[in-house]
């Protein structure tokens, strides 16, 4: 029983790092932010999961595996809302993608040069 | 078990070496701060193997804090670009 769960627990170790290391290539070959964005954030969370699930699988005790799995529980919380802040802080800076917008659903709110002194993002720009 | 949490640790740290020469290489500050998310992801994921490997109770409890304090830079830095510019 014991080798079974550390079979798995190494391969799910080997898991986790190989897609680590695939989002780390794919910072390389993406073309622009955007891109980099959506290659880096899915695999390092999925990375973070299956590591972590490692950890949970090896770990002895109910308190170790109750803060591994609220790890787990936080990165899927946070991971998202925060590259969807990065992306959209680099919209409202007007960083351009490699190629042209084919949808641009940002709108005027989100557009600097016809900023109305509040910006949309809650606190208004200081003058 | 030894050598398998030495293929993992030797996976992130080529990816961590990957991740820093993005960082260092990209021109505008989006990218950096992908960069370093990416950077903390990947030391959130050592910490694990290690903690897999020598069931420690100390790294247990540094995935959890090291992942809050992640998500608290990232958005530091995307509120940091929405009001200074790229």
């Amino acid at each position: 029983m014991t080798t079974v769960v550390d079979v798995l627990a190494g391969a799910l170790m080997l898991i986790g790092s190989a897609l680590a290391l695939i989002a780390a290539v794919g910072l390389f070959r993406m073309p622009d932010a955007y891109s980099r964005i959506h290659v880096a954030t899915k695999p390092a969370t999925l990375a973070v999961v299956c590591t972590v699930g490692a950890a949970v699988l090896r770990v002895p005790g109910l308190s170790d595996t109750t803060k591994l799995l609220l790890a787990v529980a936080l990165q899927f919380w946070t991971a998202p809302v925060s590259s969807h802040m990065i992306g959209r802080a680099a919209r409202a800076a007007g960083l351009q993608p490699a190629e042209p917008w084919l949808i641009d659903e940002g709108g005027s709110d989100l557009d600097p040069e016809v900023d109305s002194g509040d910006s949309g993002f809650g606190r208004p720009e200081p003058t | 078990m030894n050598w398998v949490v030495g293929i993992s640790l030797g996976m992130l740290v080529i990816a961590a070496l990957l991740t820093t020469v993005h960082v260092a290489r990209s021109s505008t500050l989006p990218d950096k701060a992908i960069g370093v998310d990416m950077l903390v992801a990947l030391v959130l994921n050592g910490l694990a193997v290690g903690a897999a490997f020598t069931k420690d109770d100390l790294s247990v409890s540094l995935v959890l804090i090291i992942g809050l304090l992640a998500f608290l830079g990232s958005v530091t830095i995307a509120r940091y670009i929405e009001r200074r510019g790229l």
